[in-house]
């Protein structure tokens, strides 16, 4: 009996309480950005969150680019990508942003044999050339990211690199109101987080296509080659000079880790080694695309070579033996014996992956 | 009101206590999870078929990496990688019908899950041959039909070579004499050279014993036999890409006695 008193006050109160308020007028839709709760009556106000979809055009010859589901390719979200790409904020002192260790114009490498980082200290490694790295299925000369997004975490905080705190960064981008707005437009959110930060810019890495080179030209029928430029391509795509098992394709690089010869045992860098722990993988390396090779200077991933002739040179010698060296390096001990003008010519063909476009557009 | 939801209650209760019938073989289509009474009802008109692909050498399973075999001319040698291409796999029944079990299969030694597939939509079980196709025939060996397999970009042939892709990547390490400095390397590389069509057909009379409605089929690679039977073939540091002699020889081996095809039992 008590029991259904108490009800039937609630019950009254309720009522009561609903009856007081005037009706609430605002965007009544659940799906609005502007939704409200309370609102009783629809202002025709409601602002929908909408971005332009991206396409990305899959040039002739390559597979179809694998973009996370959590991450859809939108014009908002690679515009702010570019921004974050380009903007010292990411760094510690504000110095230093990606764009300075990835040279637009050495086709988003660094010039330098190795990177110097804010504290004015060097790594062991090229900084890699962003070409085509939407079709990568792994990141960083020894594979250690396994994705665009992973992999943009860690020169934030890397202390060869940015050496900053993603808290630090979150404060610092949090409070810049034209970030506080791009991102609200990118992704909905009002809070930027280190997970949105790395989505935006592997987003913008996912544009950075290179496919309208010489030899693009060329395989549309748009262009001819030089005799030089043929002669280079016949040795690279036989078994001549067989550059293609591992640099193969529209995308002149496989995907997959080799040790091309490079030094004997032991190795200073263990490479793919060190990431998987296996030992059979030690001196193996992720094969780095050859598109805009011209322009990648220095060379293999510490930058060992300044020139092409070099590493031509490296290839022609046979390369140096060890136990984990790519049985595709089969001309260990004798050399490939390519004539000085067939180096030449091989050079020549290198130089028609250039897209000058890509580096300057 | 109280009695009659009593009464309800009690016979639902009586009736979930009496044993539920049903089939309760839990690998038959109309598996009941609450049947714990067999009626004989069970359906099972889907098999499992697993097609495994092995590689031996002299009848022994392979073992990767190891400089410890010996060629017809006593060259010591060793499999680093070996990735190829058996497609068109198809089961014949005596009535002259087949089906298409598996049209492009990559195998990769050095990837477990590349070494089995299971096909799971057979009906039934009275198929008396299998055959396959040792690499790709030239309708399927085409530049860039296969954009997004796995086997691309690795396996590409290129354009100027014949186009399309290898059949097989064989390679490995090779030297006479062990003391005595490095060993040298072989690539075994089959394809379309020049754009003729190298690849072959295989079949086998088959009996499939069925165990728990899966049946296990072994298609096995006998490595050596690439170099030997009734051609014999040395292991060379050249590339033989272009080598349309040693491509026919290589198939004129392949084709004798490199592959065999065995079910479980
Ligand atoms: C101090 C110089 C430096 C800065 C700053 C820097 N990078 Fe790098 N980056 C490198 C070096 C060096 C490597 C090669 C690292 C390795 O392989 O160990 C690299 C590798 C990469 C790769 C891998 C590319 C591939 O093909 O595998 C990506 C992607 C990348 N950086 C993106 C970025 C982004 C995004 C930023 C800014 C958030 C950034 N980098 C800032 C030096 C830098
Ligand atoms: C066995 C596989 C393999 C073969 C064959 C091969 N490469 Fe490479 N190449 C690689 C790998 C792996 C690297 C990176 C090595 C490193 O940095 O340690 C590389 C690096 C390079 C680089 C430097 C790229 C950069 O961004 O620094 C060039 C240029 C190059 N190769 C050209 C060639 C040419 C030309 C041929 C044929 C004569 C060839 N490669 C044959 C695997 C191969």
């Amino acid at each position: 009996m008590i029991n259904r008193g108490i009800l039937i006050i609630f019950a009254l109160l309720t009522f009561a309480c609903e009856q007081d308020l005037a009706p609430i007028s605002g965007c009544t839709d659940e799906n609005a950005t502007n939704f409200n709760p309370n609102a009783v009556t629809d202002n025709s106000n409601c602002i929908y969150f909408s971005t332009t979809p991206y396409t990305i055009e899959i040039p002739y010859g390559f597979p179809n680019m694998i973009i996370p589901q959590n991450n859809p390719m939108t014009v908002e979200g690679v515009n702010l990508g570019e921004k974050l790409f380009n903007d010292p904020i990411l760094s510690a002192d504000n110095s230093l942003a990606c764009i300075n260790c990835h040279d637009k114009s050495s086709s988003f490498s660094d010039p330098n044999q190795y990177s110097t980082g804010i504290d004015n200290i060097q790594g062991t490694r090229n900084a890699s050339a962003l070409v085509n790295i939407g079709w990568n299925s792994s990141f960083n000369w020894d594979g250690s990211a396994q994705s665009l997004e992973e992999q943009a975490f860690e020169p934030v905080t890397n202390p060869i690199e940015m050496h900053d705190k993603w808290q630090n960064v979150e404060n610092k981008i949090n409070t810049n109101l034209e970030y506080k707005d791009l991102f609200l437009k990118a992704f909905n959110i009002d809070y930027i987080d280190s997970n949105h930060i790395v989505m935006a810019i592997a987003q913008f890495e996912r544009t950075l296509i290179s496919s309208d080179s010489k030899f693009d030209r060329y395989i549309r029928g748009e262009e001819q080659l030089t005799p030089s430029e043929l002669s280079g391509y016949a040795i690279f795509n036989s078994e001549k000079g067989d550059c293609f098992h591992c640099h193969g394709s529209q995308m002149f690089m496989d995907n997959r880790f080799h040790n091309n010869g490079l030094d004997i045992e032991p190795f200073t860098d263990l490479g793919l080694g060190y990431v998987s722990g296996n030992s059979n993988d030690n001196g193996k390396f992720r094969t780095p695309s050859l598109r805009n090779i011209e322009y990648t200077s220095p060379y293999m991933h510490d930058g060992r070579f300044i020139s092409l002739e070099e590493v031509v040179n490296h290839y022609n010698s046979g390369g140096n033996y060890s136990s984990t060296v790519d049985p595709l390096m089969k001309k260990i001990g004798i050399g490939l014996q390519l004539t000085n003008e067939e180096k030449q010519d091989l050079v020549s063909f290198l130089k028609t992956l250039s897209d000058e476009n890509f580096i300057t557009k | 009101m109280d009695k009659y939801i009593l009464i309800f209650l009690c016979t639902s209760l009586l009736f979930s206590c009496t044993k539920n019938e049903g089939c309760t073989d839990p690998v038959a289509n109309n598996f009941d999870v609450n049947a714990s009474l067999d009626d004989g009802s069970c359906d099972y008109n889907n098999y499992n078929i697993n097609l495994h692909f092995t590689q031996s050498i002299e009848s022994n399973p392979l073992i990767k990496d190891s400089l410890t075999y010996l060629n017809h001319s006593n060259i010591n040698y060793s499999v680093q990688t070996l990735r190829y291409i058996i497609s068109e796999i198809k089961l014949h029944k005596e009535d002259g019908t087949s089906k298409l079990i598996d049209s492009v299969q990559f195998i990769n030694i050095a990837d477990e899950s590349t070494k089995k597939v299971t096909i799971s939509d057979v009906t039934d079980l009275e198929y008396t041959s299998i055959s396959f196709t040792v690499g790709l025939n030239d309708s399927y060996n085409v530049t860039n039909l296969f954009l997004n397999e796995s086997f691309f970009p690795s396996f590409t042939w290129p354009e100027m070579l014949g186009g399309g892709y290898h059949y097989m990547q064989l390679e490995g390490e090779f030297q006479a004499d062990l003391a005595n400095g490095n060993p040298s390397f072989y690539n075994t590389h089959t394809g379309p050279t020049s754009g003729a069509d190298f690849s072959f057909n295989k079949t086998f009379p088959i009996e499939l014993y069925v165990i728990n409605n899966q049946t296990d089929i072994y298609i096995d690679m006998e490595i050596t036999n690439w170099y030997k039977n009734p051609e014999l073939i040395n292991y060379s540091s050249d590339g033989i890409m272009g080598n349309s002699s040693l491509q026919s020889k290589l198939k004129e081996n392949g084709e004798n006695d490199v592959f065999s095809v065995y079910s479980s039992e």
